[in-house]
């Protein structure tokens, strides 16, 4: 038989598989809706002011996991703070992009369409990573099988918020109605037909009767260009400036028609790329801004608002301005950008944006989050809906109350209007109390 | 002899520690003593005849840890040190249910320790260690604790006072301290036990319809004065005789209310004290859960009480006992310096002390459950009261608060059919008479 022996490479005709293979990631599946109305999975909002450590929620959800009344196998824990009287439940907050997913070796874990994070049993095998890389530590380990739980909501119908004796446990979908959210739309959509389809002139400088209004950028351009202060100009643009102290960056959240569209096309356009290293620095604006004014020092005109957006979408509107609309390319182009980030132009070119940056270094309100009030580290959800990326998730993961640059904040309220805890808050720049734990 | 059948509600398992020779023996414990006493402090008591008069017995009713509402009692029965009458402390917290999830029932301590010990109960064990510096005030001593054991949830504690021979100790749950007026940190430093470390890592099948009963139960308790009126410590000042005053700073202080295990009537509160920080919050803070010894402090040091109380429980002390004999001259920090001299010094023959001391005799009932309990009752009907709870294994303070409460709700998380709860009731009211 000698001659019929064959050679078997051990992987000869194996493909290589690896965990990809054996267990694909779940990919979240969006609908064309999700653009508009999001959908909002409900979840366990925990109120420390009523919660009086009794345990209930730990004894009721044992009986499910570990058919017994045996609080140390229940996965939500009560700890106490002794020296502030203040209690908080431990447990899992189903986050949106959850840290456990990443670092559970055998992908055990799976979101699955419901919002729900759940531990398959099959595939776990107890290490504990996930308790690792869960800034809550939700997932806990039951002392007695050494099993690691994790609260899968009950399915739907959480028992720990149903026997809660105190009513500390609310089974939600957050606030109903987003009032500021509301508002910034309303005011948004109004001011983009105010500045853009019913002000004769462009918002550079328009003036209705009496009134005249001129950006505060142009301004400084045309001063620049002309070597002249024209008192009537520049004490408009101080109108804007003036606002900014008393408001903060209010326009570029709330008025600005450019800013308008591209949180309209923020809400279709998916994130497909991101900008180069060197584009995404927060100074380059003003750079942008030196140039303008340097520039038109130089060249006699006011070469930014040739190409600015925002003048670009004012002026191009109406039959006198038919001619001009052909500059509106510039719109599309920077509204591109959309598909890095958002409002990167915003965040890093606008020279209107970094004039008011300025003047914000005056303002009176600032925006505080007091990450020790929500402690729910792995919320997050003021840094994930921040357009301008200025709340640090990492920080708030710590535990600590994150700092504002509110040089850079546009006061969109979008932190305030979402926060679930009500940490997010408006303060007076004098104020040094950030919301504190409850 | 009427007998019933309560033992699923239990491990059925019973340590006895002896510290002179360091053993430990874990049995099972013997049917016909739940059959015929219940639990809690009755049965206690019978363990305690087992062995001699020094003997500490902890213990927990059938219902501890059950969905039974305030199912949190852990009953530590020993001879008074002084006097050598039969004391039944209720330990409170979450004391109780971890005992029990720790897979012992009873646990019987004898003999004392050539060094300064602690206990540590998990998984149906019992170890004996050495302690820290027992001499710690607690916060501190708690600290070394969680180096020697990082996983216990629950602890009793002698304390420093007891432990510098103070006839004024009182034993402390964590750093919130008890209900200990009768001389249990007296009893624990006189056997070298620092400590009693509890980790209830395990569990307790109850059935599982008790769920909905204690639904159904809650709310009609919704309904109760206790919860619409005054919750926290304000609340169980207000519904005591003479403490409407005494509440007042309760209910300007303190903000957050806390409860024992699974008790649907938070009667303990928390009061900030001290510096205030940048942020315009106090740091620290002390926890209200002695109204008697509130009551005592109040009276005699008005606002500067919540700052005694917080170093009374530092130092492990009864402030009931320490209040009257702190002096008038001089400011706070005296007085500080007062507490701490107190916490250390011996009984000596005084007779203004001795009546104010741990352990002693006297004509109050209430000293037999540890002298703490509230008067929230009159007389017997305080009596029958407390002693029911006190062999359920339920918190008394809860059922003193709540009078519009039978005792066959409660009775019905043991037994089903209505002559196995007559004759539960019959039963109850002996093993009431043994505690």
């Amino acid at each position: 038989m000698m001659g019929q022996e064959t050679m078997i490479q051990p992987n000869a005709g194996t493909p290589d598989l690896n965990l990809e293979d054996l267990r694909p990631r779940i990919q979240e599946k969006k609908r064309f809706s999700d653009f508009f109305m999001p959908r909002r999975s409900r979840y366990i909002l925990f109120d420390p002011d009523k919660c009086t450590g009794c345990g209930t929620c730990e004894m009721i959800c044992s009986t499910r996991n570990a058919a017994r009344v045996a609080p140390a196998s229940a996965s939500v824990r009560v700890v106490t703070d002794d020296n502030r009287g203040r209690n908080l439940a431990v447990l899992c907050q189903h986050c949106r992009k959850p840290l456990c997913i990443e670092a559970c070796p055998t992908r055990a874990i799976e979101k699955g369409e419901d919002g729900i994070v759940r531990i398959n049993d099959l595939f776990c095998v107890d290490c504990g990573l996930c308790t690792l890389a869960c800034p809550e530590a939700a997932p806990l380990k039951d002392p007695a099988s050494g099993d690691i739980h994790k609260c899968d909501l009950c399915e739907g119908d959480p028992l720990c918020v149903r026997y809660c004796p105190e009513g500390a446990l609310t089974w939600t979908r957050g606030k109903k109605i987003r009032w500021i959210k509301a508002a910034r739309w309303t005011v948004q959509t109004l001011s983009f037909l105010f500045l853009v389809m019913i002000v004769i002139g462009t918002f550079c400088s328009f003036r209705a009767g009496t009134v005249e209004l001129s950006c505060p950028t142009g301004t400084l351009q045309n001063i620049a260009s002309s070597g002249t202060l024209i008192l009537v100009g520049a004490s408009s643009a101080l109108a804007l400036l003036v606002l900014t102290i008393i408001f903060g960056r209010v326009f570029c959240g709330w008025i600005c028609p450019f800013g308008f569209v591209l949180d309209v096309v923020d809400k279709v356009t998916p994130k497909r790329f991101g900008l180069p290293g060197f584009l995404k620095s927060r100074m380059a604006k003003y750079g942008v801004l030196a140039g303008a004014v340097g520039g038109s020092a130089a060249v006699g005109f006011q070469v930014f608002c040739t190409v600015c957006p925002i003048g670009t979408l004012c002026r191009s509107y109406g039959v006198q301005s038919f001619f001009r609309s052909a500059e509106l390319a510039i719109v599309p182009v920077l509204a591109a950008t959309e598909l890095a980030e958002r409002r990167s132009w915003c965040r890093y070119l606008c020279p209107v944006g970094a004039t008011l940056g300025l003047a914000a270094l005056l303002r009176l309100p600032k925006i505080v989050i007091g990450a020790k009030k929500c402690k729910k580290f792995s919320c997050i959800q003021c840094a994930e809906v921040c357009p301008v990326g200025i709340i640090d998730a990492d920080q708030l993961r710590e535990g600590i109350s994150p700092k504002i640059p509110m040089t850079e904040c546009i006061m969109c309220m979008r932190c305030v209007d979402r926060c679930p805890y009500d940490a997010a808050k408006i303060r007076f720049r004098w104020q040094k109390a950030t919301p504190a734990e409850r | 002899m009427r007998k019933m059948e309560t033992r699923k509600f239990f491990n059925m398992k019973m340590a006895v520690v002896d510290l002179t020779v360091s053993s430990v023996r874990v049995t099972d414990l013997d049917p016909e003593l739940v059959s015929r006493n219940i639990g809690g402090a009755a049965i206690n008591a019978d363990i305690l005849d087992l062995y001699e008069s020094s003997s500490i017995v902890l213990g927990t009713g059938p219902l501890t840890g059950s969905f039974a509402p305030a199912s949190a009692l852990l009953a530590a029965t020993f001879l008074s040190p002084r006097e050598g009458g039969l004391r039944h402390v209720p330990l409170l917290l979450k004391a109780g249910p971890e005992m029990k999830f720790a897979g012992i029932d009873f646990l019987a301590i004898r003999g004392a320790a050539a060094v300064p010990s602690v206990l540590h109960v998990k998984g149906g064990m019992v170890r004996i260690l050495p302690a820290p510096d027992p001499v710690l005030p607690i916060p501190e001593f708690l600290s070394q604790l969680r180096r020697i054991s990082p996983v216990f949830r629950e602890s009793l504690l002698a304390g420093p006072a007891a432990f510098g021979g103070s006839p004024y100790a009182s034993a402390s749950l964590g750093s919130r301290g008890s209900l200990d007026k009768a001389g249990l940190a007296h009893r624990m430093a006189m056997k070298n036990l620092a400590g009693i470390l509890l980790c209830g890592d395990g569990g307790i099948a109850f059935p599982g319809d008790h769920a909905e009963r204690w639904k159904k139960l809650f709310e009609r308790l919704s309904l109760s004065e206790f919860r619409r009126k005054e919750k926290g410590f304000a609340g169980l000042l207000g519904r005591m005789e003479g403490g409407s005053d005494a509440a007042k700073i309760p209910r300007r202080a303190a903000k957050r209310h806390a409860a024992c295990y699974h008790c649907p009537f938070p009667c303990i509160s928390h009061a900030p004290i001290g510096q205030r920080d940048g942020q315009g919050k106090r740091r620290s803070g002390v926890y209200l859960s002695d109204p008697l010894g509130w009551v005592a402090l109040w009276d005699r040091w008005d606002e500067e009480a919540l700052v005694l109380l917080r170093r009374c429980l530092d130092l492990g002390l009864d402030p009931a006992s320490v209040s009257g004999l702190l002096p008038r001259g001089g400011g706070p920090e005296t007085r500080l310096r007062e507490l701490e001299v107190l916490a250390m010094k011996p009984a000596g023959d005084d007779r203004k002390e001795a009546t104010l001391a741990q352990g002693r005799d006297g004509e109050d009932a209430s000293l037999l459950f540890g002298g703490g309990i509230a008067p929230l009752l009159e007389g017997e009907a305080w009596k029958k009261r407390v002693s029911q709870a006190m062999v359920l294994g339920l918190c008394p303070v809860f059922l003193l608060l709540s009078p519009e409460l039978d005792v066959v709700d409660l009775l019905g998380f043991l037994v089903g059919t209505d002559d196995e709860l007559e004759r539960m009731k019959a039963l109850l009211k002996e093993a009431a008479g043994v505690a």
